[in-house]
């Protein structure tokens, strides 16, 4: 096995509001290897966006705040450098692409100075030379005319473009580790095939490790190494992806198996989750996903589950795994597993 | 008897579609009560401006003299027991007078504002619900009453008008109504594609009855934020005209005419001009603050 | 970019228009046409020559040929003449506007130099004793009237200046109004001691321009840093100033150099109170000795020249928008 780049122990991101405090990530632990993918899925709100904003230390603070936890990247903790230390390794060793390649490019900046400027700092480049890198990086993601390009604004390409302009930026470093906070989820599903393509080709050019975040499972089923699914700011279920999809362990997990929309299905199939995630000031005792789950049995609204490991590197927060659960509530959990199992996307 | 009742239970469907959206069982006036009890300069700022009102309705009984009596033998007194505030150069109590005054200027602050309301209502929601040829000549009207220098046409027209109130109301309401005609224009632009508009018109309801029953109920957190601010505003501008001499007119005290001869008295007599204008920048600023509240409480977008 | 700025130029006809016609209506509406007043001040005018007086000056015409015909005139810089003063309007105008500038100009500077550094700290660090510091002097500012204001900085400056014991803030003396001591040699030292007079006016006119600045630096910086962009700016690994200067401040001043364009007329409209506070000769001051006199030529002339700067000032506005943001400009 490859070695570990990075390793998220324990990372805790609170937000502090005037109606309480959000515990926007309560708690996730995962590691990530070399040349590896992780898919991190899970719903709006789970705090997906928020670990990603996380590991590269801009949550802005007040009013949010890493209140415990390690970041291991290489073995250095990011959560302990300092500011100078940090920027770094941003945009550098470890680089991130956003969701909304509409509103995250500069648009009184051209194309060619927003990634020029990430190369001239990490690399020392000069700016011609930078400049014919930035030209370099928008060829490789497949821009016609790049060299003319650069000299373009961000309102002068399309969305899909756009987003492509953002991969040439976060990959212009070299980076190690490539965070995708749902890269794909604003584009078009003609474009987003093909972005998602070019990622993952260029993901294997250049031997980065990749933390995927998206709510799409389709898309988990086709890039992903490894699997954590999140609820409510915690990891609710972490496997390799094909334990993911075939052998699914947590109730909300085969709850989104079930609402994945599928090509060529009927409709009536999808099964949405019952109910909402939950507000994450002043969550009760027990599971979160508790009150909206067909399985919850009396201690699941009483007692918090830990993680209990269900099969080799697969762990499943959820007393149906634990001696709480009866053998015939394991036999039906068993059962809804295979079910969602055969229904998900591969 | 039939039509009838579909039409009265047709009325009662629109007005419970038109209500706003209710959060964990409270309403949204009850929601931006709750807002508005945490801004804690919004909550000095209608304490003050309330106060000035008791003070403005009660002068007879907290002072022993009438505005206009003079005292020609104790002019430009300083403070004293009988005279808190001192005289002015005509031995006018000067107490009384900022008492009296707050009188006017808040009676003109309140109507101008008012009226400005009104006709910025009347304008923006015309405007926005009938839309087309109509909405472009209002709106170029209103920029055309935006872009009119007003306080040097206010200045003529409130000479025209002789110093008389209801004149100066008058001329401040007409330049004061375009903020919140934008305001409604734009949130009747909005509401009126939404459903309960539709449901209503569907239910045979008049076009001024969706508008004034419907929609713009639904546009008043603006208006009520705009008219907050114009409040301040016209006590500001009155006070302004009748400094200059040509807003309301002596013996008639208003803020704004007791500061007229104040400056000439400064090397002898300052503190004839420090009263006036402190309660015109205490009642300005109280008004801010009290529009800044209720626009936090009331529509956070509309946030500057 | 020439597509937009066409667009504006014609969105703008109709607004000169009304704003003309507005103006137009304002001298028409005085009490008191000009052969009237001359009437009132001269017995032996007969009712044939008020007849012939009327006819002479177009008032027996309707009004909408009036109009067309003061349009006409104004275009050909014929404002009207001065009752009061016996000159022609457009020469008094001249001869004030230039006073004015005087005021205008060190005020706008003054506003601009302490709001926009002001503004833009208090949103870097939203919430902090200098944001809740600056926010309260923006309503202190945009609350307090500008005349009393100016009488107190009068007393305080002029009159008492209680710091008179200390000779190190012994200069911290200024006059209580005027324009220029009296006896000073014409040219530069009328200048170098107008400047002494210049203070106490230009801070108080420079009050209201620089509160309302300081809030919308504040409010459009705000905007700017809650964007994606700069998000996308700091996860490149640049550094805060870089995010601040080169991507935050670029975009954060482009609606502030439109606000800061369209509010330039208003230091004019709003001088009237200064001016007659400080005695200043300037526009606004003359404004209101018109209007005291009935002299509504005068203010007639006046507020066309206003309105005349709103216009400009409105284009100005555009066509620097449309040079600053590069998705008109591509346009």
């Amino acid at each position: 096995m490859a070695e570990v780049l990075l390793s998220v122990r324990n990372l805790k991101t609170y937000f502090y509001t005037d109606e309480g405090v959000v515990k926007a990530v309560d708690g996730l632990s995962y590691e990530l290897r070399k040349g590896e993918t992780l898919g991190i899925v899970g719903e709006s709100g789970s705090g997906k966006s928020v670990h990603a904003l996380s590991i590269m230390r801009l949550i802005p603070q007040p009013p949010g705040k890493i209140v415990e936890g390690q970041i291991l990247f290489n073995g250095t903790d990011l959560l302990k450098l300092s500011e100078e230390e940090m920027r770094r390794i941003r945009g550098n060793r470890i680089a991130m692409i956003f969701q909304e390649p509409m509103t995250s490019l500069n648009p009184v900046l051209t194309i060619g100075e927003q990634i020029a400027e990430a190369i001239m700092l990490h690399q020392g480049l000069g700016k011609r030379d930078a400049w014919d890198r930035a030209a370099e990086m928008l060829e490789k993601v497949q821009i016609p005319l790049a060299r003319q390009r650069v000299r373009d604004y961000p309102h002068q390409f399309s969305g899909g473009m756009r987003q492509r302009v953002m991969i040439a930026m976060a990959l212009s470093c070299n980076p190690s580790i490539l965070i995708a906070d749902e890269p794909t989820t604003a584009l078009d599903v003609t474009i987003q095939a093909q972005i998602l393509e070019l990622i993952t080709e260029l993901q294997r050019e250049l031997n980065m490790a990749m933390i995927l975040i998206t709510h799409n499972l389709g898309v988990v089923a086709e890039t992903c190494d490894d699997v954590v699914v999140m609820y409510a700011g915690r990891p609710v279920e972490r496997a390799t992806v094909d334990a993911t999809f075939t052998d699914p362990k947590h109730p909300y997990t085969w709850g989104l198996l079930h609402s994945v929309p599928k090509l060529y299905e009927r409709k009536e199939r999808l099964i949405p989750i019952e109910g909402q995630p939950p507000s994450l000031i002043d969550l009760p005792p027990g599971c979160s996903f508790a009150p909206r789950c067909p399985f919850a049995m009396e201690i699941c609204v009483k007692a918090d589950p830990p993680e209990y490991p269900v099969g080799a590197n697969h762990a499943a927060r959820c007393f149906l795994h634990s001696e709480y659960a009866t053998e015939d509530e394991k036999r039906a959990a068993a059962a809804a597993g295979l079910a969602a199992a055969a229904y998900g996307p591969r | 008897m039939t039509d009838l009742r579909q039409g009265a239970s047709g009325a009662v469907l629109a007005a419970s579609l038109a209500a706003r959206p209710e959060v964990g069982g409270e309403g949204y006036w009850q929601i931006a009560w709750r807002r508005f009890k945490k801004h804690r300069v919004a909550i000095v700022g209608a304490s003050v401006i309330l106060l000035f009102m008791a003070t403005a309705v009660f002068a007879p009984f907290l002072t022993r003299y009438e505005f206009d009596q003079i005292d020609l033998y104790r002019r430009k007194a300083v403070p004293s027991f009988s005279h808190p505030l001192g005289t002015d150069e005509l031995g006018h109590d000067v107490f009384t007078r900022l008492l009296y005054a707050g009188r006017i200027s808040l009676t003109v602050g309140f109507t101008a504002a008012l009226t400005a309301a009104v006709l910025g209502t009347l304008v923006g929601g015309i405007s926005g619900f009938y839309g087309r040829w109509l909405d472009n000549v209002l709106m170029r009207v209103t920029d055309v009453m935006f872009s009119i220098p007003a306080l040097p046409v206010l200045i003529v027209l409130a000479r025209y008008m002789g110093g008389s109130v209801l004149g100066i109301v008058l001329v401040l309401s007409v330049f004061a109504w375009m903020g919140t005609a934008r305001l409604v224009r734009g949130d009747m632009l909005r509401l009126r594609t939404q459903d309960f508009a539709d449901a209503a018109r569907a239910l045979g309801a008049s076009d001024a009855r969706i508008l004034f029953r419907h929609l713009v109920p639904n546009a008043l957190a603006p208006v009520l934020v705009a008219g907050t601010l114009t409040v301040g505003g016209a006590i500001l501008s009155e006070a302004g005209l009748s400094f200059l001499g040509i807003g309301i007119q002596p013996p008639t005290p208003s803020w704004g005419n007791m500061l007229q001869n104040a400056q000439d008295f400064i090397w002898t007599t300052p503190w004839l001009a420090v009263w006036p204008g402190a309660m015109i920048f205490l009642t300005v600023l109280s008004f801010n603050f009290l529009g800044d509240g209720l626009r936090d409480a009331l529509d956070p977008r509309l946030k500057v | 970019m020439t597509s937009y700025l066409t667009r504006r130029l014609l969105q703008m006809v109709p607004l000169v228009i009304g704003i003309s016609i507005i103006i137009f209506l304002l001298l028409a509406a005085a009490p008191g046409d000009p052969v009237d007043l001359l009437l009132f001040g001269n017995p032996h005018i007969t009712a044939d020559d008020v007849v012939r007086l009327k006819h002479l000056y177009g008032l027996d015409q309707p009004l909408h040929i009036r109009y067309v015909k003061w349009v006409w005139a104004a275009l050909h810089g014929d404002l009207g003449y001065s009752r009061t003063y016996k000159v022609p309007v457009l020469s008094l105008l001249w001869e004030r506007v230039g006073n004015s500038l005087w005021l205008q100009v060190p005020a706008f500077l003054i506003a601009l130099a302490v709001a926009v550094p002001v503004g833009i700290t208090s949103a870097l660090r939203q919430y902090s004793a200098l944001d809740y510091g600056a926010t309260f002097f923006t309503f202190f500012g945009l609350s307090i009237p500008a005349f009393w204001f100016g009488i107190m900085m009068i007393y305080i400056f002029a009159v008492a200046h209680p710091w008179t014991a200390l000779p190190a803030l012994a200069w911290l003396k200024f006059p209580a109004g005027g324009f220029n001591s009296p006896g000073v040699a014409a040219g530069l030292p009328t200048y170098v001691d107008r400047v002494h007079y210049v203070v106490l006016p230009a801070l108080v006119l420079s009050l209201l321009f620089m509160a309302s600045y300081t809030r919308y630096t504040r409010s459009s910086m705000l905007e700017v840093i809650r964007q994606d962009y700069i998000r996308t700016a700091r996860a490149k690994g640049i550094s805060e100033l870089t995010v601040i200067n080169r991507h935050a401040l670029r975009n954060a001043l482009i609606p502030l150099v439109t606000i800061v364009a369209l509010s330039i007329p208003g230091l004019f409209s709003g001088a009237p109170l200064t001016e007659t506070v400080f005695g200043w000769p300037g526009i606004g001051r003359l404004l209101v000795d018109a209007v005291l006199a009935g002299d509504f030529a005068v203010a007639q002339g006046i507020i066309l020249f206003l309105a005349g700067l709103v216009i400009a000032f409105n284009l100005l506005a555009d066509v620097s928008y449309a040079l600053l943001d590069p998705r008109i400009r591509y346009d």
